[in-house]
């Protein structure tokens, strides 16, 4: 049976209204053949038939509002197979004509209402590192702007919960600072040409002036470190050998000599290793000094420093004095690229040593000066630790008024 | 023939047919051929009354124009019974205008360019076309060059030198007369043919064409096709020169006008103007004909003319007059001319019959030919596509 | 002096450089022909195919009507036929009447004729700001026609892009449109071999490279956008990685997502306007491609929604350096 569907005659109408009918069921109608007049609200039209064959059922009346796409008459074919108009089995070949769109109606159910609180927050590269971790975004508060969960709100909950495999592996995800540090030590190594040179001063000067600073200090006064009073130190030598406070052009395969001394102090927090500088060191007092590294410290503890705080450091120091136990001796410090060199200096301990040619025990600080040998060489380095050496003994000569 | 201009007397549109008309309903322009300077070789009846002398065309290729003819108004009827049975999506009707482009195409070598308009399959059979061809264009089918990527009766093929038209009209005036320009510059011998129509001729791309067309003199005929409207503009709103030739003035191109529905005028005249092209360059042709059925199967003519002006062109009809005219000179006679119709449907539902079952495009094809080579971003389109199409829901 | 034979570089102007990529066009293919308005006698009104006429004579040289539409269409026709046209728009603002030709008709031909017949022509826009032009003559267009596909568009920033940009686009089989930097016709030069080896089409260039954050532009803005990736470097040590996208239709999604997932921040800038412009575009396709790397949203800095403002304009109304530091800074400090 022959389904006629009622056409779009003329681009775009979705309904037209049956005038009359010019066939009765039970005709034989022809290709062609005059079906029906039908009225848009373009223009009158009769309809011939796509088909022939013998009309069976008129499904509308005159007058009725008749949709396009809707079965309009009904034709039994020779060809007897069910048929309609527009079929087609062509992939894409969808009839084009629809009858007029149904309405599309909200049912109040179907609407979620947005729930702020529900909403989490975060950048794209977070919450695909939190899917990598394995970390439930829900279960975390953002401390960042507007709720938003941060990276180091990842870290946190990774170290905190490091059992993030099952059984007796913990892994410990290379991410956030510790991933830059694991490139920037991967670097340096395999750029620069490491070599090492170790020595020992007595650290009588450097005890005696922290000691002095300290009485003389009021009781709100800042506390001036060793760290402080070292940096001076090194600042203060380095005015006097430029190669040791350079910095690397790669490209242009050359070194940049820079006036200014912006020492880099290497701190243990608790995102990791950690390189924030201090800048002009050597045009500034032990006082104001003192300022910025305790500054600095209270920021790196808070996790606040910035990338302004890492950049132009000229020349790296590293004292693990705080952390010392064991008696380390020596240390074959990584140097923070695209820097010349690093020192290394331990805390200061009781050792036996010779003064004035006799055997005592006294207070010694061990030290590492890790340089590029590619721009330095072993004289420059000796005549450099030469310097350090003297300044460290005695520290007050070293240290001009500033 | 079923007259697709009923005025209908229902009361819905039965008050549309009262939209005012610029002017009283004129006498048809072709019975005062002379006087208004249009170009004739036979009047009504086929009798060799005109200004022009009888063209010089062998028997056998005036019996090839005029069976195309009828083969093209037969196109026409089935074309409109296709779309109304929703079968096609859309027609556009040409009754009454198969003089001038067949008469033109005849006038022209096969080597020679022709842009046609939407009302003109004939071009396509002179040049050998076959009619399943032009059907498969009409369903938009797989098996005919245009991929099933235009609309129905937009037709073209580039292996019989007929470019596939743009759809706005005139936009091809001066892509036809750019072509006409390179051969020229080229030193080649091959001219060319553009057809449109007299709404077209309003579009800065006619003053752009014809601009140039009188600067470098290309080989090329231009004929506006006058049939009276641009869907529902008469030629008094499209504008307020005379005629459409003498614009041609305006540009230093030689113009004339030409009985529209005599075969023979319209082929003498655009056979001298392509001889003439070489020398003298571009012509303007203005025919004079009229649009006897709906521009298109969307329109309602009611709206915006009266029957009984459409009525003053049927004596003028072209098949007629061109029958006459060859049973005049015993090259035809009734019998052949039923003949000549039987087969002429049989044909066109042969063709109807194996296209409508033709496969449609796949949607990948889509992409071809965007550019030479597809660029990554169609390339990636068209695989999502693809792969949403492999979906089962 | 013979305008076509160019100094034995020492350096070549962007104009030198366009002039010289038609000269060698034209010299390899008797296909390739030039009109345009005042092209041919006065020899471009920014003198950019001075001695062309001299060299090649009127049937290659073409003073054309004024009417952009009808330059464009007959190229369409031209290139119909077989010849390569190249046509000239004298400012790209004074192309809008020949959209249609560009966009429906030569970018449509080889579609619409299942592939029978095509359009290998090239359409010369001068372009951009900085030329106190006001909104008739800096006006950026080439957003218009990057959508709906079928025209190539090509944004050359350097002397040795136009030259080798003009030898892609004449030898292009579909129409491509060449957008010329106007603003540095005169003003930049540089060095290279007049070789005849086009440019591969589709191919950006990393012309500073930076692990911070990628800033995506085209053409003569590029160079503000360098001044800013310097100005954060030194001020706050950001390393801004700058790329050239020098195509726009087929854009470099493979640089350009490369230098995404390795520093996760985006700043795009064009001269165009900011709204649905091709900065939309990159924008979506990143989000789409680097979806996981984004740190921070992706900026945009570019001209408002108005039109480009005749005396203010220059400084204003384009991005500037200023503003374009800002925007990488803002990027950098939204905290992920």
């Amino acid at each position: 049976m022959f389904e006629f569907l009622l056409p779009d005659i003329g681009e775009g109408i979705s309904e037209a209204e049956l005038i009359s009918w010019s066939v009765q069921p039970g005709d034989y109608v022809e290709e062609d053949q005059e079906l029906a007049t039908i009225s848009t609200d373009k223009v009158n039209v009769e309809l011939p038939s796509p088909r022939a064959g013998t009309v069976r059922e008129l499904c509308w009346q005159p007058g009725d509002i008749v949709k396009v796409g809707a079965v309009f008459l009904r034709i039994e074919t020779s060809a007897g197979a069910d048929d309609t108009s527009h079929q087609s089995d062509s992939p894409g070949g969808q009839p084009h004509k629809v009858a007029s769109p149904a309405r599309i109606v909200v049912s109040p159910e179907s609407t979620t209402p947005l729930n702020r609180d529900n909403a989490i927050v975060a950048a794209p590269s977070t919450r695909k590192l939190a899917q990598r971790l394995g970390i439930d975004l829900s279960t975390i508060a953002g401390s960042g702007q507007d709720g938003r969960i941060l990276t180091r709100d990842l870290e946190a909950t990774a170290a905190a919960s490091p059992s993030l495999k099952a059984g007796s592996v913990r892994c410990e995800a290379l991410i956030g600072a510790r991933s830059a540090m694991a490139e920037r030590m991967a670097y340096s190594v395999h750029t620069l040409a490491h070599s090492t040179m170790s020595f020992e001063v007595p650290g009588d000067g450097l005890l005696a002036l922290r000691e002095r600073l300290a009485s003389a200090a009021r009781a709100d006064d800042i506390k001036i470190s060793m760290s402080v009073i070292l940096s001076k130190c090194v600042a203060s030598v380095l005015t006097r050998h430029g190669r040791f406070n350079a910095t690397i052009d790669e490209e242009a395969r050359s070194l940049l000599l820079h006036d200014e001394v912006n020492l880099g102090l290497a701190l243990a927090s608790g995102r990791g290793l950690s390189v924030p500088v201090l800048r002009d060191v050597h045009n500034k007092g032990l006082t104001e000094l003192a300022r910025e590294v305790s500054d600095i410290v209270i920021r790196g503890r808070n996790g606040q420093l910035q990338l302004k705080d890492y950049r132009d450091g000229t020349f790296t120091l590293s004292n693990t004095g705080n952390l010392e136990q064991a008696a380390i001796l020596s240390a074959r410090p990584v140097i923070n690229a695209p820097q010349t060199a690093i020192l290394w200096v331990s805390k200061i301990k009781t050792r036996p040593r010779v003064t004035d040619d006799r055997l005592e025990a006294g207070p010694m600080m061990n030290c590492s000066l890790s340089f590029d040998h590619r721009f330095i060489d072993g004289a420059d380095s000796v005549n450099f630790i030469n310097e350090l050496a003297l300044c460290f003994e005695r520290p007050e000569q070293a240290l001009a008024p500033a | 023939m079923v007259s697709r201009t009923s005025s209908a007397s229902h009361s819905k549109t039965g008050d549309k047919s009262a939209t005012s008309h610029p002017s009283s309903i004129p006498v048809c322009p072709l019975a005062n051929a002379a006087a208004n300077g249009i170009r004739q070789v036979i009047d009504s009846d086929g009798h060799l009354t005109g200004d022009l002398a009888e063209p010089d065309i062998p028997n056998d290729e005036l019996i090839r124009l005029y069976e195309t003819m009828v083969l093209v108004r037969a196109i026409d009827d089935r074309g409109w019974m296709l779309q109304r049975s929703g079968r096609v999506e859309f027609w556009i009707p040409h009754r009454g205008l198969e003089a001038v482009h067949n008469a033109a195409t005849l006038a022209f070598d096969a080597k020679d360019w022709i842009w046609m308009g939407y009302r003109h399959p004939g071009v396509m059979l002179l040049r050998g076309a076959p009619l399943l061809q032009l059907f498969t264009q009409f369903f938009g089918r797989v098996g005919e060059p245009l991929k099933g990527r235009r609309l129905p009766t937009m037709m073209g093929d580039g292996r019989i030198n007929v470019v596939p038209m743009t759809t706005q009209v005139g936009s091809y005036i001066p892509h036809a007369c750019g072509a006409a320009w390179g051969a020229k510059l080229k030193g080649h011998d091959t001219r060319f043919l553009a057809i449109f129509g007299d709404g077209a001729s309003s579009r800065g791309e006619f003053h752009s064409g014809m601009n140039f067309a009188g600067i470098h003199k290309p080989p090329i005929v231009f004929i506006c096709e006058n049939n009276g409207w641009a869907i529902s503009t008469p030629q008094s709103l499209q504008t307020a020169s005379a005629t459409f030739a003498e614009k041609g003035d305006a540009y230093g191109i030689r113009n004339l006008r030409v009985d529209g529905n005599d075969p023979l005028a319209v082929y003498s005249v655009v056979r001298e103007a392509r001889e003439l092209a070489p020398e003298q360059g571009a012509s303007l042709i203005e025919a004079i004909t009229y649009r006897m059925g709906f521009h298109t199967s969307s329109d309602n003519p009611d709206l915006y003319r009266k029957q009984e002006e459409v009525a003053i062109w049927e004596p003028w009809d072209p098949l007629t007059r061109m029958r006459k005219y060859l049973t005049g000179k015993a090259l035809w006679d009734d019998a052949r001319d039923e003949a000549l119709w039987t087969r002429c449907k049989s044909d066109i539902a042969d063709a109807v019959n194996q296209a409508e079952v033709l496969d449609f495009p796949h949607p990948a094809t889509m992409f071809d030919d965007t550019f030479q080579d597809l660029t990554w971003m169609l390339e990636e389109q068209r695989a999502q596509l693809l792969a949403d199409l492999e979906e089962p829901t | 002096m013979s305008a076509v034979s160019i100094a034995a570089s020492n350096e070549t102007t962007v104009l030198e450089a366009l002039k010289a990529g038609m000269a060698h066009a034209m010299e390899a293919d008797p296909d390739v022909i030039l009109l345009g308005e005042d092209v041919a006698r006065a020899g471009g009104i920014f003198r950019t195919s001075t001695g062309l006429f001299e060299r090649f004579g009127p049937e290659r040289v073409i003073d054309t009507p004024l009417d952009e539409k009808g330059i464009v269409a007959h190229g369409v026709g031209l290139s119909l036929y077989g010849l390569k046209p190249i046509v000239e728009i004298q400012f790209s603002g004074f192309i809008h009447d020949a959209f249609e030709h560009i966009m429906f008709c030569a970018a449509r031909y080889r579609w619409s004729t299942g592939g029978q017949y095509s359009c290998p022509m090239v359409i010369r826009a001068p372009s951009y700001g900085g030329i106190k032009g006001g909104f008739w003559h800096s006006q950026s267009v080439e957003a218009y026609f990057v959508h709906h596909g079928g025209v190539k568009i090509l944004c050359p920033s350097t002397p040795e892009d136009a030259y080798r940009m003009m030898l892609a686009a004449v030898a292009d089989p579909d129409p491509v449109l060449l957008v010329e930097p106007v603003p540095l016709y005169r003003s930049l030069s540089s060095s290279f071999e007049l070789d005849g080896v086009p440019a591969i089409i589709g191919q950006a260039a990393v012309t500073r490279g930076g692990r911070d954050v990628t800033a995506l532009t085209y053409g003569p803005i590029r160079y503000q956008v360098e001044q800013a990736a310097r100005e954060v470097a030194e001020k706050s040590g950001i390393e801004t990685e700058v790329i050239d996208l020098r195509t726009l239709i087929p854009y470099d999604i493979e640089t350009i997502v490369q230098s995404v997932k390795k520093t996760g921040r985006v700043v795009i800038v064009h001269e165009a306007p900011l709204s649905m412009g091709f900065g939309a575009e990159l924008a979506a396709v990143i989000q789409e491609k680097a979806f996981g790397y984004l740190h921070a949203p992706i900026q945009r800095v570019a001209a408002p929604d108005v039109p480009y403002h005749f005396s203010i304009g220059d400084e204003h109304y384009r991005p500037n350096a200023k503003r374009i530091r800002l925007a990488i800074k803002r990027s950098m400090e939204f905290e992920f």
